[in-house]
């Protein structure tokens, strides 16, 4: 690995997927837990450089990633007493130290949203667009949830955690059930499970439940509204399309939001699909919308994440976004009641798929062979042929 | 020879005016009144026409009834209570039996019943078959639907094998590949009235009787099996014309010494098994990826659903009009292999601009539609060059059999190729069933040899002696 500060980025690729070491830890220095923090902690160091993961439901659930130069990096928390956050959103209640080597790096921060706003949408029209909703209930807003201690759920082998929330502002008990899960990991090649994203080292996937809320008319559908955090203040949104669905069939793009500056480069990728039952196949499965980037006004940017605390604030970069679910007459949200999306954030490039090695065997043997065995026999009939005299084309029976 | 025998046949026949006239053969019976006229005679273009008209409508009924439960799905589960999966047990009744029984009851033809016998049996299975439907929706009984799906298939599916021997009957050496053409678009046509119409009759129904739910939707059915009694009428009026014709121009002379036997399936000569995976191989590469097209066109190209509809039916739609035109050419240039040839080349063409490309599906659905019409006109009458004519309802009805049987397992194995890799893949899997193909047709030309065939049907008056002709088909 070499460093070059004029292109970080070349070094990230790989970092995690060659010779990375991954430490986990919940709730780092914290001794006496009573508080809110509910925050997990993934270092993933490489022979020159660190990669930081950090994931916490404080505030809203946030998804943090951090790039240190230096292999000896550190995350660094100050708890208040009783592993709480402080109130001042400004102070460096999360750092990683050295300070100057993040520096150097682009260090990413990424918020999965600020609350994540989930709010129902009637859309009788079924057109599952969400500028054409006729009603736009008031949003469930994620930070009046409460969260469950993730220590329960972290599993350190395939380093995943799962937070799970409920609504704790729920007069009419109507929501008792209503639970938005989100479990966020940091897999290596292709994720197991649908839509069987690609990573690339550099990135952490999270997939996103929603569940058990009572719907609030007929045809209702739901949306996640969530931001991004990042250095970079150019937006841009690309659209990959491929002719190839091996791994999450009947779709053919992979979507980024992308926000970038002069040396640094963050991203959220995500197929456009959804799925609204636990068991994921391709039957489970629905279109998902997406509403581009904007500047969110003050007065939706969220006021307490662990983000705010590394950035001391907001950052110069700040999008955001939404994604409805459900485009059809048979995918509205009342069906099942069921609805999970998942999709990655990451530094750097994101990943690239391409057809694999098996589709190029496969197009061989399924076009390639048949195709020389066709060669042969009209080789073979030509000289054939030449031996044979006279016949009587079919149809022409005389 | 043959000639002679004729002539002893014609000593034999009851009721034959032996007087010689100088407009008619010597050896075929003297036609008087209507039988006269070019209408009525068999030997002229004009009554084969009417036949063919016949021939056509015969199968009319069966096509327009199989597609009534899609034309009202949502109307027959509302009014019968019930789910998507159960619904679609009114097409697995249809079609799972048919694996088998459209072999049996091509044999029956050969065998037993004859064929005018024959078609009459199967138009009446359709026609009970229909009204117990019917009457399972009027009295609210699913399960008399279903059984009733069950006896309308196996005459449905017979009738179609029926209808393609008495093609061959009729056509052989002139007209056979339009009208098989013409027999493709009048299905397609019987679907396309079938949907357009069911609804409707059904808005009229509860208006006129003022019913409601199930009893609606039973007299709706009614109504639609008018139909198929329209269809009997066309088999029993075929059935008189055909046995008019053989008195009139002794065709009986070889069919009556050879019967079929169900083991002499395993004499089939080898180029008719290579017809037989031709049409299993190039079927199963269309219609499953019509059934599961729609999806593709929404996703791979962003089109609105009403759209991916659109593209996706443009093969059923284009064969309707186009399946004669190319049955005409194929009639005048001959070469069916050749014809054959080329729409699995092309068609396998068209799969692989779907798979590789993302030009606008427009173009290879087109193609692969012209392709389509092309080889169903081409391929079915090449069986009639391939077996004895004997064993005619037979060959037609294994073919028919495990085309279903086909269709039946790559239907589901696509649905699991596409859970588990995608469209692509299942792309990659339909070319490969093409070239299969290409790779049989290729070597179709080696292994085709003269047979001698029995006297072939003659309309004309003129029968030929027995010959053993060539159908070598020139491929290249």
């Amino acid at each position: 690995y070499q460093v070059s500060s004029e292109n970080p980025l070349l070094l990230l690729v790989g970092l995690c997927v060659q010779q990375a070491v991954i430490t986990l830890e919940v709730n780092p220095d914290c001794e006496n837990l009573s508080g809110n923090a509910n925050l997990v902690h993934l270092r993933a160091a490489g022979p020159h450089d660190t990669l930081h993961y950090v994931w916490s439901t404080y505030g809203v659930p946030t998804l943090l990633i951090i790039h240190s130069l230096s292999n000896e990096s550190k995350l660094v928390v100050n708890w208040t007493s009783g592993c709480k956050f402080p109130s001042n959103q400004t102070s460096e209640a999360i750092k990683v130290h050295p300070q100057k080597d993040v520096d150097i790096s682009m260090a990413f921060v990424l918020t999965k949203a600020r609350n994540i706003l989930l709010f129902e949408f009637d859309d009788a029209k079924t057109t599952g667009n969400l500028n054409n909703a006729t009603t736009v209930f008031p949003p469930y807003l994620l930070e009046d949830f409460v969260w469950d201690d993730v220590s329960h759920t972290v599993n350190r082998s395939t380093h995943t955690a799962t937070f799970h929330g409920h609504n704790k502002t729920d007069p009419g008990h109507l929501l008792q059930n209503a639970s938005v899960t989100i479990t966020v990991s940091l897999p290596y090649g292709r994720d197991p499970s649908l839509p069987h994203l690609l990573h690339n080292g550099n990135c952490s996937q999270f997939e996103v439940r929603i569940s058990g809320f009572i719907p609030r008319g007929n045809y209702t559908r739901f949306a996640l509204e969530f931001m991004l955090f990042s250095q970079g203040s150019n937006y841009s949104f690309e659209v990959k399309k491929s002719i190839d669905d091996e791994y999450t069939p009947t779709i053919f793009e992979v979507l980024s939001a992308i926000l970038r500056n002069e040396d640094s480069q963050t991203y959220l990728q995500w197929k456009p699909v959804s799925y609204n039952k636990l068991s994921k196949n391709r039957e489970a499965s629905m279109p998902c919308k997406y509403y581009g980037g904007s500047s969110p006004g003050p007065k939706q940017e969220p006021n307490r994440t662990i983000a705010h605390f590394f950035y001391q604030g907001v950052p110069n970069g700040v999008q955001a976004f939404n994604i409805s679910f459900g485009t059809g007459k048979e995918d509205f949200y009342n069906v099942t009641r069921f609805i999970s999306w998942t999709a990655l954030v990451g530094l750097g490039d994101p990943p690239l798929e391409s057809i694999s090695k098996l589709m190029f065997v496969l197009i061989f043997l399924c076009l390639g062979l048949p195709f020389l065995l066709v060669l042969l026999s009209i080789v073979l009939a030509l000289k054939h042929r030449q031996q044979r005299h006279g016949y009587i084309p079919i149809g022409e029976t005389h | 020879m043959a000639h002679q025998k004729d002539q002893d046949l014609l000593i034999q026949q009851p009721g034959v005016d032996t007087e010689n006239d100088a407009n008619v053969d010597s050896e075929a019976e003297q036609l008087t009144g209507c039988g006269a006229s070019a209408l009525c005679d068999p030997r002229r273009k004009p009554h084969r026409f009417l036949v063919l008209i016949l021939m056509c409508l015969l199968s009319f009924g069966s096509y327009f009834c199989y597609d009534i439960p899609a034309a009202l799905q949502t109307q027959i589960m509302q009014d019968m209570k019930v789910n998507s999966v159960k619904f679609m047990q009114l097409y697995a009744w249809y079609s799972w039996p048919n694996v088998i029984l459209c072999f049996l009851g091509g044999f029956l033809i050969d065998r037993v019943f004859g064929i005018r016998l024959g078609t009459i049996i199967f138009s009446c299975f359709v026609v009970v078959g229909q009204v117990l439907f019917s009457f399972g929706a009027f009295v609210n009984r699913y399960w008399l639907m279903e059984v009733a799906r069950f006896v309308f298939g196996i005459g449905g599916e017979s009738l179609a094998v029926a209808q393609n021997t008495y093609a061959v009957l009729w056509f052989k050496g002139r007209e056979l590949n339009l009208v098989f053409g013409l027999q493709l678009s009048m299905a397609r046509l019987g679907s396309t009235v079938n949907m357009n119409i069911m609804g409707p009759v059904y808005e009229a129904v509860g208006r006129f009787f003022g019913v409601e739910g199930y009893r609606r939707l039973g007299i709706s059915f009614f109504i639609g099996g008018v139909t198929c009694l329209f269809s009997l009428a066309c088999g029993l009026i075929l059935g008189y014309l055909d046995k008019r014709a053989e008195r009139i121009l002794h065709r009986k002379s070889d069919d009556t010494v050879k019967v079929i036997k169900l083991s002499d399936v395993r004499y089939f000569p080898l180029t008719l098994w290579m017809v037989f995976m031709v049409c299993v191989f190039y079927y199963v590469a269309v219609f499953p990826f019509i059934g599961l097209g729609k999806v593709f066109f929404e996703e791979k190209f962003d089109f609105p659903p009403a759209h991916a509809s659109a593209v996706n039916s443009i093969v059923y739609i284009l064969s309707a009009p186009l399946a004669p035109i190319f049955g005409f050419i194929v009639d005048i240039v001959g070469k069916n292999v050749m014809w054959v040839l080329l729409s699995v080349g092309t068609t396998l063409g068209s799969h692989c601009l779907l798979a590789f490309t993302f030009l606008n599906p427009w173009v290879a659905m087109v193609i692969m539609g012209c392709s389509y019409s092309m080889l169903a006109c081409s391929l079915w009458p090449i069986v009639a060059f391939v077996v004895e004519s004997h064993q005619l309802g037979t060959a037609y009805g294994f073919m028919q059999s495990i085309q279903n049987l086909g269709l039946a397992v790559v239907s589901i194995s696509s649905g699991a190729i596409l859970d588990s890799s995608g469209y692509f893949m299942l792309e990659l899997f339909f070319c490969a069933c093409l070239c299969g193909t290409i790779a049989i047709l290729t070597m179709y030309s080696k292994f085709s040899s003269s047979v001698c065939t029995s006297v072939p049907v003659t309309m004309s008056g003129q029968v030929r002696s027995v010959t053993c002709y060539r159908y070598h088909v020139n491929l290249y």
